[in-house]
This record gives C-alpha cells, sequence and structure tokens, in this order.
C-alpha cells in the first residue's frame, strides 16, 4: 500500500509540476478565434495591440477536433474569444462561453447579422473580400469597447485593412475573368462557396450537403444532386481541404466517376495551408481563384460531354454507384449477420462493438504512418480479438466485461491520438458513419470478396463452430479442436467487422451484427433455421431499408438498421410470454 | 490397422499412479491413483462430493492435464491425442450448454454427431445413416415424443435422458458419465440404466461416476475414491463401505 500512495503522490507532485500554457501577452490583449481564417481577419485590425491565435491548428478539421486540456486554458484565459457560429464550431463557442459564463465570447454570426451583412443562413461570409471588409470593420469597433485606449488605432487600421481586401477583390476578379461564361457554375461537397459565387457572377450548382456539421448523405438527396449535375453539364467540381479525409468527398467523388466530371482539390476555406504557401486569408483567396479559374477555363477542352450512361432501373438504382450501394449493403449485412449469430449463440454479442472501436484505432494509426486503412484496421481488429479472448482464458472475468473495458480503451486510444496529432483531416463522425449511398467499384469488390471468403470459411467449420458456441465442454470432449475454432471465430468476426465497418461504416455494422441474430433468435427453434433467419432479416432490412431511404430522403445504413429493429421488435410482440 | 494389438487385448481404459492438480500449490485433487476398466465391463466410481469423481473422469477424457501419472484409452494418451476422444461418450456433471440457444432437443442429440461427422454446408448435414442413429438413440431413451421441444422447454430428468441419448448416437467405445442420474426421477433412472446396461452388453465401456447410489446392482465392477483409490471391490461391498463412511 506505501508504494500505491508513494506514486500518487508522485503523480499529484508531476501535475502540479507541469507548466501551465500561457499566453505571455503581456499587456497586449490576447484574442482566440475558432479557425485559422478567421484569427487572420482579426489580426489584421488588432495589429499590435493584441496577440491573435486560432484555437484550431492550421489543417485540423473541425469536426475532428478535440479540445485538449491546454485550448481549454487557452479558452479560458483569452481577453475575448471569437467563433463564427455554424455546426461543429459552433459547439467550441458554446464550450468557450460555458467555461467563461459567458464573458467575452462573441459570436460573429450573431454580430454580423445585427448588422444585415449576412445573407441567408450561409455562414461562409469571408469567402467575399468585401462582406469581410464589412466584418473587419464590425470586428474593430468590437475591439474598441473593450480596448478604449486603443479605438482610434483599430479604426485606422481598419481603414487599411477595407482598402487591402478591395485590392484583393479586384485581383480575384481579374484572375476569375479566365472562365467563359458558360462555365461559371460551382459544385463543392459543403455550401462554401455562395458568397464567393454572387461577388464574382457565378453559380452555386450543387454540393452534397448544405447543412454545417456532422452530416449523413441521404440516397435522395446524393441522386437529384446527381441528376442536377448532369442536367447542367458540370465538368468539375472542387474539394475543400477541410473535407478530404470526410465520406462526403467520397460521395462526391463517386458520383464524379459515374458521371464523367473531374474532381479539383483543394480550395481552403476555414483553414490555413503553411506547408501548400496558404499562410492568410489572403493568399487562400488567391490560391482558390486560382484554382477555379484554371480548372474551368480548361475543363472539357474540345471534348464533348457526355454525362455517363445510366441503367434502365427505377428510381435511384439507375446510377451504377447507387446499384453498388444497395449490393454492398445487402452483401455487408448479411455476412455480418451470419456471424454474428454464431457470436450470440457464444454470448458475444458484444463483440463487434470491440472489434470495431479497436478498428477505429488501427484506422487512426494506419491514417497517420500512411499505411492502409484496411490493413490497419484488420491489424488492430485481430488485436482487440487475441485481447479479449486471451484474458478470456485467463482470468475469471466474464467475457462481456472484458469486451467493455477493451472497446472503451481502444476507442479512449483513437480520440488521444487524434487530439494529439495535428494536421488530421479525418474525422471520427466520417469513419463512424462510413456510407453506401456512393460506393467505388473497388470497395465493393472487396467487400463482396472479403464476404465470400468469409462465408466459405463458415460453410466449411459450421457444424464444429455450432457444437462450439452452443456448448464448448462437449466439443473439447469430442476432440474438435477448441483452440482452434475458438481462434476461427475471432478470426471470422475481425474479418467480418472490418470489411463491414469500412464499407457501410460503424453503426450499420455492429447493429447487423446484434440485431437479426436477436430478432431471428426470439422466433427459431431450429438451428439452421435461426442461422438462415438471421442472414434472411439482414437481406430484407438492407433491400427495404434502401428503397425506404429514398422515398423518405434519409441515410441508408442507418435507415435499413431501423428496418431490422422493427422486425425485431415485432419478434418480441410476437413472442412474448 | 497397423499390426498393432488388436482391440480386444488392449485395456479400454487404464490410468497409472496419476497425479492431477488444478493450481500450483494447491492439494492435488486426485493423488496416485490407479484405475483401470476393459471393454464389456460397467464400472461404478463412488466417493463424495470432492473426491476427485469428475476430476479423474475428465482425465480419461482428456480434458485435464496429470502432472504425473499416464493414461491410455484404447491405447492413446486422451490429451496428446485428441482423436480417441471421438470413441468416448462423455456426459459432463454440469454442461455449460447455452439452454436458451434455439435448439430442440432433436437438435441437442444431433450436434455432436453433426460435429463429428457432418459435411460442409453445399452438401446436406448429415447422412440417412446418422439420421437413423440420432432417432434409435432419443427412442431408446423413451423421447421421441418431446423431439421437437426446446432444450429449455424440457424438464431436468428429460434434459438429463437427452443428454445420455446424445452420446448414445455418436455409438462410442466407451461410455463416461459424471453423476448421470442425479436429476432423474426413478422412472428416467430406469430407462437410462437400462439402456447402458444395454451398451455393455453390446462390448462397450461404461463408467458411471455416482455420488447418491441408489443401487449398485447393475455394476459389475466398483472404485471408491477420495482423492486417493481408498478401495476396490464388487458394487455391494463399496456400496456398504462408503454408506459406513458416510455414516460417520
Amino acid at each position: 500500500m506505501r508504494l500505491v500512495y508513494a506514486l500518487l503522490l508522485l503523480a499529484l507532485a508531476l501535475f502540479l509540476a507541469l507548466p501551465l500554457p500561457s499566453a505571455a501577452s503581456g499587456d497586449r490583449l490576447y484574442i482566440v478565434a475558432t479557425l485559422p481564417v478567421i484569427a487572420d481577419l482579426v489580426s489584421m485590425v488588432a495589429g499590435e495591440r493584441a496577440v491573435v491565435e486560432s484555437l484550431l491548428a492550421p489543417g485540423v478539421n473541425v469536426n475532428a477536433y478535440e479540445i485538449t486540456p491546454e485550448d481549454a486554458t487557452r479558452m479560458a484565459e483569452a481577453d475575448l474569444f471569437i467563433y463564427v457560429g455554424y455546426g461543429a464550431e459552433e459547439a467550441l463557442g458554446l464550450y468557450a462561453a460555458a467555461i467563461r459564463d459567458g464573458e467575452g465570447v462573441v459570436r460573429l454570426l450573431d454580430l454580423l447579422g445585427r448588422e444585415g451583412l449576412l445573407k441567408g443562413d450561409n455562414p461562409y461570409f469571408w469567402m467575399d473580400p468585401l462582406t469581410a471588409a464589412k466584418a473587419v470593420e464590425v470586428i474593430a469597433g468590437l475591439l474598441a469597447s473593450i480596448d478604449p485606449e486603443g479605438a482610434s488605432y483599430y479604426m485606422e487600421r481598419a481603414v487599411e485593412a477595407r482598402a487591402e481586401l478591395e485590392a484583393l477583390d479586384a485581383e480575384v476578379r481579374e484572375i476569375l475573368s479566365a472562365v467563359p461564361p458558360g462555365e461559371r457554375k460551382l459544385v463543392t461537397v459543403r455550401d462554401t462557396l455562395r458568397y464567393f459565387a454572387d461577388r464574382y457572377g457565378f453559380e452555386v450548382v450543387g454540393y452534397v450537403t448544405g447543412k454545417a456539421g456532422t452530416y449523413e448523405p441521404s440516397v435522395k438527396t446524393v441522386t437529384i444532386l446527381a441528376d442536377r449535375l448532369r442536367d447542367e453539364g458540370v465538368r468539375v467540381a472542387f474539394i475543400e481541404y477541410e473535407e478530404a479525409g470526410t465520406t462526403l468527398r467520397e460521395v462526391l467523388e463517386t458520383v464524379a466517376e459515374e458521371l464523367g466530371f473531374e474532381t479539383v482539390g483543394f480550395i481552403y476555406v476555414e483553414t490555413l495551408d503553411p506547408g501548400a504557401g496558404i499562410d492568410s486569408y489572403r493568399d487562400l483567396m488567391i490560391h482558390n481563384a486560382t484554382l477555379i479559374a484554371e480548372a474551368l477555363s480548361t475543363a472539357g477542352d474540345g471534348e464533348e460531354y457526355k454525362g455517363g450512361s445510366t441503367l434502365p432501373l427505377p428510381g435511384p438504382l439507375k446510377y451504377e454507384f447507387m446499384v453498388r450501394g444497395l449490393l454492398t449493403l445487402i452483401v455487408a449485412m448479411s455476412v455480418a449477420s451470419l456471424v454474428g449469430a454464431f457470436a450470440v449463440l457464444r454470448g458475444w454479442a458484444i463483440f463487434g462493438d470491440a472489434l470495431a472501436h479497436g478498428a477505429l484505432a488501427g484506422l487512426v494509426v494506419a491514417y497517420l504512418a500512411g499505411a492502409g486503412f484496411y490493413a490497419g484496421a484488420l491489424a488492430a481488429g485481430v488485436l482487440v480479438a487475441l485481447i479479449v479472448s486471451t484474458v478470456e482464458r485467463r482470468t475469471r472475468l466474464r467475457a462481456d466485461v472484458i469486451i467493455a473495458v477493451t472497446f472503451a480503451t481502444m476507442l479512449s486510444i483513437a480520440i488521444v491520438l487524434l487530439s494529439r496529432v495535428g494536421g488530421a483531416t479525418i474525422s471520427i463522425e466520417d469513419v463512424l458513419f462510413a456510407d453506401v449511398t456512393a460506393v467505388s467499384r473497388e470497395m465493393m469488390t472487396r467487400t463482396i470478396t472479403l464476404s465470400l471468403i468469409v462465408a466459405a470459411m463458415v460453410a466449411v467449420v459450421w457444424r464444429q463452430l455450432l457444437l462450439y458456441v452452443i456448448e464448448p465442454t462437449m466439443a473439447a470432449a469430442l476432440g474438435v479442436r477448441t483452440g482452434l475454432i475458438h481462434y476461427t471465430l475471432l478470426g471470422l468476426l475481425a474479418l467480418t467487422v472490418v470489411t463491414a465497418f469500412l464499407a457501410i461504416g460503424y453503426v450499420p455494422t455492429i447493429a447487423s451484427m446484434m440485431i437479426p441474430p436477436a430478432a431471428a433468435f426470439l422466433l427459431s427453434r431450429r438451428p439452421s433455421q435461426f442461422i438462415a433467419l438471421s442472414v434472411a432479416i439482414a437481406v430484407f432490412s438492407a433491400v427495404a431499408g434502401f428503397y425506404a431511404a429514398y422515398l423518405l430522403d434519409l441515410n441508408a445504413g442507418a435507415t435499413a438498421i431501423l428496418v431490422s429493429a422493427a422486425v425485431f421488435a415485432l419478434a418480441v410482440i410476437l413472442k412474448r410470454h | 490397422m497397423l499390426g498393432g494389438p488388436k482391440m480386444k487385448d488392449v485395456r479400454a481404459c487404464e490410468v497409472k499412479g496419476i497425479t492431477v492438480r488444478y493450481r500450483r500449490g494447491q492439494p492435488p485433487a486426485l493423488e496416485d491413483v490407479d484405475f483401470h476398466a476393459n471393454l464389456g465391463e460397467m464400472v461404478l466410481v463412488a466417493g463424495p462430493n470432492g473426491g476427485g469423481k469428475s476430476t479423474l473422469l475428465k482425465s480419461i477424457v482428456g480434458l485435464l492435464k496429470p502432472e504425473k501419472g499416464s493414461i491410455r484409452v484404447l491405447g492413446r494418451d486422451p490429451y496428446r491425442d485428441p482423436g480417441v476422444r471421438r470413441l468416448i461418450g462423455y456426459v459432463p456433471q454440469i454442461s455449460d450448454l447455452n439452454l436458451n440457444a434455439p435448439i430442440t432437443l432433436w437438435d441437442l442429440v444431433a450436434l455432436p454427431r453433426l460435429a463429428l461427422r457432418g459435411r460442409p454446408i453445399p452438401f446436406r448435414g448429415l447422412k440417412d445413416e446418422d439420421l437413423k442413429a440420432i432417432e434409435d438413440s432419443i427412442r431408446r431413451l423413451g423421447l421421441e415424443d418431446h423431439a421437437d421441444k426446446l432444450v429449455s422447454e424440457l424438464s431436468g430428468g428429460m434434459l438429463a435422458r437427452a443428454m445420455i441419448a446424445r452420446v448414445l448416437a455418436l455409438d462410442p467405445k466407451i461410455y463416461i458419465l459424471d453423476e448421470p442420474f442425479e436429476s432423474m426421477d426413478s422412472e428416467s433412472e430406469e430407462i437410462a440404466v437400462k439402456v447402458l446396461v444395454e451398451e455393455k452388453m453390446r462390448g462397450k465401456l461404461v463408467i458411471v461416476a455416482e455420488h447418491h447410489i441408489a443401487d449398485a446392482s447393475p455394476y459389475d465392477r466398483a472404485v471408491l475414491i477420495n482423492r486417493r483409490v481408498l478401495m476396490e471391490g464388487s458394487p455391494g461391498e463399496i456400496l456398504e463401505a462408503y454408506r459406513k463412511a458416510a455414516a460417520r
């Protein structure tokens, strides 16, 4: 016990001895803004009188950002905390308001809205330099109210800033003059270029989502987008740097591949990228304008627009990528339910959860190491399987406890890695909700191949597997190699989880491993019936869910799971005692 | 056969001086135990709770590794050579059967045979001879009217008979049953004993561990163990000694 106390004291001492980060701003104002681009605009007026920092390091996606204690300290110590007020970025503002009791926290959209500077609810006002100039003037007034001695200084700076931004506007307009009138169509992942388009005479033709924050693509929205892009004869779409690692980008690229247009990246919206020479708001605007001008003025040179081909199928299935999505959903859910049925009999229903979280940590490590996502996820999945089964065999703990401990640990590892490493444009939510709205050929082929391998392995060992999951001791007493069967089941689980996880996303995967088998469990009296029914419910849920998602404009994977949950609820009602 | 000793010349079960310990540092569950049995015999292993009956049976099945001594079943080491376990029909005292699983009594009886002799999925899992063996076993234990019941719907006595039916369906050379009659009523026990005696008459070895011994008459031989072998002899002698010891 003494040792424990000594260690605790040592830990406390180390904790107290850690230097707390300090702004070291001296007499100057200390201002923290959420986004690098906003921090740069603020610093145009703040000048020498303030230290301006952005909360997010350049390159960090606000949707993937996790608040660290150091950042919370910066939020608390700042004289002024500025946020724009949309999506995940707004959550940071609310967090700051909570720890500062609302003092010295400014939501720009409120401030600019009161001045009548905004158009609708699109938050990306700074993509137009003249709106940015007005915003800078408003910010100057704000700084003057906090630091009255500097009022005239801020006003002077605001006048200079306006001049600079007007010059920037002229420069951007000059760069964009290369784009012929017929090609002035903008397609992006999010609706980020509305202010830009209005200022420079472009039309925003489409985007995957107009909503800020985490968003699940819906079958219907994507079908409508594809229809629109085809009708408009769009030849180029632009990818925001902030969306580099997201599902939404994959959706747009899959649509582009199918319709035969090009995706060009990256344009910058929220963040700066010193590595690519984008150090300031000005650099960002010039970079975007140059990229857009080049891409649109050379797009489809000498080629006639074809618009891709469509299949003679109803609704969303006229697009091949939608057919691929449906097939992938059916196959991934079926194989997850097949393997899940055995896991449910063994009392490992929650195992899929641990594996998926383990795979997530592996995914992040693989991303950071520049290795393949699939290899990383699979390695981590196998590692989790080994840890859980080894601890289960060596201790008296029940599997559910070990599984819960393992998955919470793996998820925390993933979050720690993400919070520790800057420059990550991978978003946890996007990985969690990989989506079948648009599935690439490669993804479909891989999913189907691996699923067939899993199904073939089950077909070979199903008899021993069945005995093992129902009565392990009997299997051992009959000389069945239970160790081999045990690790085969673990391997199948890991392979299935990772395969399904990367294709249809985390929630549909763990749900497919549990819900169809749970419903089938209630409705079956025979093992073969149980397994067949598990798979049948999965297939039905995938097809019905996909169509319901199209008709009701919902996310396909989640809707499919809700269908299987409805089947389960029905089974409970039918079979209640 | 590879020209080795013929089956009838080989002791079906030969245990020599085994010591079995579950955890290092703890007293052994069995110490220096000898035991042997031949085909065509029905042997009673008697003894108090915690006396090592289950440990002996599990060791013979090959589920435990003795730290000393040797075990030969039909001339093979059941721990190192799990293949020989296919020739043993083992009914454990406590099964880890998932009683809530969607399986009927028929499936319960069929599963071990399916695991050992069934085929991969494109084929029909069980052949006609397998189905016949399964149905015969169910009938011999008087369970034919309950074959479609879920295991969760069976009474304790029926489940215990089903546990015997499933090893019967494997047609093993050796039956090893650990307190098989414990949850049976007298009628169930009568049926089960009759079947086991029939199997013995067919030249099988039947080893039964019992704690409450109602009737020792079906047995040819008995051993009384309590960590060590205390006595070997006729069932009557052993029963008397056991009851005297229990009375003290």
